[in-house]
């Protein structure tokens, strides 16, 4: 398929304050306010509204309701939900007043936050709203495309402490969740974890502890740039906007420059960063995020992103 | 090219081509000519056709006759008997001055000479004169005395005839094989196999010797495929590459591959061939058992490593993974290896004609999308996490 750009505006700021709720809140505010298409007053925050170019919708909610930390500390609350407000994933809970400096990326349909640098604390929390496989795609040509009315996910780094999502994985095995047309999947649901998938080795590639799989790359060295499709268990649903997988570990929040091209043939050159990492469990493969890395578009490009067709 | 690999795009041949052979007498020949005529169809070249032989030893010599004889004689003793699949030629001696075939015997019988060459000279003349045995005889006399017996007519039909040397100054190891022909492959990647009858434990089997690896670091990798308990032979061919397989067990299965290694999707531009031996193929998709790699240098052949070649997929562990609406996810058939046991493996091409598809399927059994007809060539469930998932081989371009 390709990346699927918004086309829409796109908001990556790496110097989020978080001093106290009332700051932290009011600059995660000034970023998804660029791109939801709502906000709304709630007790102790706002609820923002945000809807992708195929018009699915879903809620982020940023809050302070007097949540405790780990270690004595204060957290804001960040949590996902249906547009109609019926279904909620796991929420996440970001810890201020510490001196963390937090990074956040917004476009259309998705909001993610995490502290810059950092993977290795719970202090993160994404969401998305995905695109599912258009009418004309792969996915449909023996059958038919079905009706999609909601299909977003989310994962909260805090939730299950010691669990792995995805700021330090290509899956997150506990404070996730995927509402499809309806019906929330989630930790409870025992229909496995949210996953990005990766192009890697039939066998179990995930196994870290027996033979890891080894990562796909070229003969060059460099990796492959894949669709970044979401999935839980065997059913994927769709992929992420102004996103893509990269088969290689990359550092995180490191930022790549690469050049697309737009329907017109012409190139577009964009910038990338790296949103996730996991040291590998060996030099040629293992677990992970080794077996990709979650790429997100960070600007605008060069030439007209309006130009591309998807 | 844009950012993303098109991991959807099918590298399709021109020519594809698709047979199978069912057990029956000389059931190893008559897949051979499977496999010849397939290939042939598919653009593969015919570049010979190999003669089956085998040769007799004498190292101690012949018995020889410097006098001559009187009377009339029978068969003696058998100097040497070929079978044949319809029937046996036996060759007796006599010495001169005798009559032959006074009991009329089923014999043929041959002259001794005044030397054991002469003798010898005198077998090849009788076996390659006698009318319904299809081999030529010929004698060489250094180092040694032997007699090669090769068939008048090449190809695999004259394999596992037998040969019973007297026992006493002839040896032999009683079958002819080799009886076959050479296929060459087309495309950047040239290579080529000898494909010939071979014997194997009780069994009538087919042997494969491939030669490939870049100019100048060619090698040949050998593998042999049996045929007892086989039921049927299926054969999917385009002009790179073949897989061979009877749908039932991994152990009756071989394939070779030259992918396509197109650089504008990525690939570096390297020689790239290689084999996926019996034992390996159509129950996995990362083949560790026995096969060959030949990647930009000579051939290595590898054995129960984790470092087979291999064909990607999109991962779902244990279950078969599906799109929205049910349906498996089909992607090209991204092979991987490593040129050696030291080097990481990398991404060197796609399958010509093959698809992978995230579901279990039937070794053997048709499978169409696209508007294309495929065979399935190998397959896995999810047994310990595995991915669930197929190959697809392109048989037939023009729809379901």
């Amino acid at each position: 398929m390709g990346v699927q750009y918004t086309g829409g505006p796109i908001v990556y700021d790496t110097a989020v304050p978080s001093t106290s709720s009332a700051i932290f809140r009011s600059a995660l505010d000034a970023i998804i306010s660029e791109v939801a298409i709502a906000a709304v007053g709630v007790a102790g925050g706002m609820k923002y509204t945000l809807q992708s170019p195929d018009g699915l919708q879903m809620k982020v909610w940023i809050q302070d309701l007097g949540d405790a930390g780990p270690f004595f500390t204060s957290a804001i609350r960040i949590t996902p939900t249906s547009e109609d407000e019926a279904r909620s994933g796991p929420y996440a809970l970001l810890v201020y007043g510490t001196g963390l400096t937090y990074e956040a990326w917004a476009n259309e349909a998705g909001f993610f936050v995490a502290v810059v640098g950092d993977t290795s604390t719970e202090n993160n929390f994404g969401c998305a709203i995905l695109s599912p496989p258009s009418v004309s795609s792969p996915c449909n040509v023996d059958a038919t495309a079905p009706t999609v009315t909601e299909l977003w996910c989310s994962s909260a780094g805090n939730s299950g402490g010691g669990q792995v999502n995805w700021r330090n994985s290509r899956y997150c095995s506990n404070g996730f969740a995927l509402s499809y047309n309806g019906t929330l999947i989630d930790l409870s649901s025992a229909l496995g974890f949210l996953w990005l998938t990766p192009l890697c080795e039939s066998n179990n590639a995930d196994w870290q502890y027996g033979s890891p799989g080894e990562i796909a790359r070229y003969t060059s060295g460099t990796g492959l740039r894949i669709d970044p499709l979401v999935s839980i268990g065997p059913q994927i649903y769709g992929q992420l906007w102004d996103a893509h997988y990269y088969t290689l570990p990359q550092t995180v929040d490191s930022i790549s420059s690469l050049t697309d091209t737009d329907d017109a043939g012409q190139p577009m050159t964009s910038s990338w960063v790296a949103w996730n990492n996991n040291v590998p469990s060996s030099p040629t493969g293992g677990a992970g995020t080794v077996l990709g890395t979650l790429m997100l578009l960070v600007n605008t490009a060069t030439t007209s992103l309006a130009n591309v067709a998807y | 090219m844009g950012l993303i690999d098109n991991i959807g795009a099918v590298p399709f041949s021109a020519s594809k081509a698709f047979s199978s052979v069912i057990t029956q007498p000389k059931f190893s020949a008559w897949t051979i000519e499977m496999v010849k005529d397939t290939l042939v169809s598919a653009g593969w070249t015919l570049s010979s056709s190999l003669p089956a032989t085998t040769t007799i030893s004498y190292p101690t010599g012949f018995p020889s006759f410097a006098g001559t004889g009187s009377g009339v004689v029978g068969c003696g003793g058998n100097a040497l008997v070929i079978t044949t699949a319809t029937r046996s030629f036996r060759f007796c001696p006599y010495v001169a001055g005798q009559s032959p075939n006074g009991a009329g015997g089923p014999c043929i019988q041959f002259a001794l000479g005044t030397s054991p060459s002469a003798s010898l000279t005198n077998l090849c003349g009788a076996i390659s004169t006698t009318p319904g045995l299809p081999y030529t005889a010929t004698l060489t006399t250094s180092p040694e005395l032997v007699i090669t017996l090769t068939a008048n007519t090449a190809g695999p039909f004259s394999n596992f005839d037998t040969v019973v040397a007297d026992g006493r100054f002839g040896t032999t190891n009683g079958t002819i094989l080799g009886g076959g022909y050479v296929l060459a492959s087309t495309g950047p990647s040239p290579y080529s196999f000898a494909i010939y009858g071979q014997v194997g434990v009780d069994e009538q089997g087919i042997q494969f010797d491939f030669t490939m690896g870049p100019s100048g670091h060619t090698g040949i990798c050998s593998y042999y495929l049996g045929t007892n308990g086989v039921i049927e032979y299926t054969i999917a061919a385009n002009p790179y590459s073949f897989a061979l397989f009877d749908g039932v067990t991994s152990l009756r299965s071989i394939a070779s591959f030259a992918p396509d290694v197109l650089t504008s999707e990525g690939f570096t531009s390297a020689y790239c061939v290689f084999v996926v031996g019996p034992n390996g193929l159509t129950d996995r998709l990362l083949w560790q058992g026995i096969s060959s790699i030949s990647l930009d240098a000579a051939p290595i052949t590898l054995g129960d490593s984790l470092r087979g070649p291999q064909a990607l997929l999109l991962r779902a562990g244990g279950v078969p993974a599906v799109t929205l609406n049910g349906q498996p996810l089909l992607t090209a058939a991204y092979a991987m290896m490593a040129p050696d046991y030291t080097s990481a493996p990398s991404v060197v091409g796609k399958l010509w004609d093959c698809q992978v598809v995230t579901k279990t399927l039937d070794v053997g059994g048709t499978y169409q999308t696209g508007g294309r007809n495929y065979v399935v060539i190998a397959s896995q469930d999810g047994t310990n996490a595995y991915t669930p998932a197929s190959l697809l081989f392109c048989v037939d371009d023009n729809g379901q």
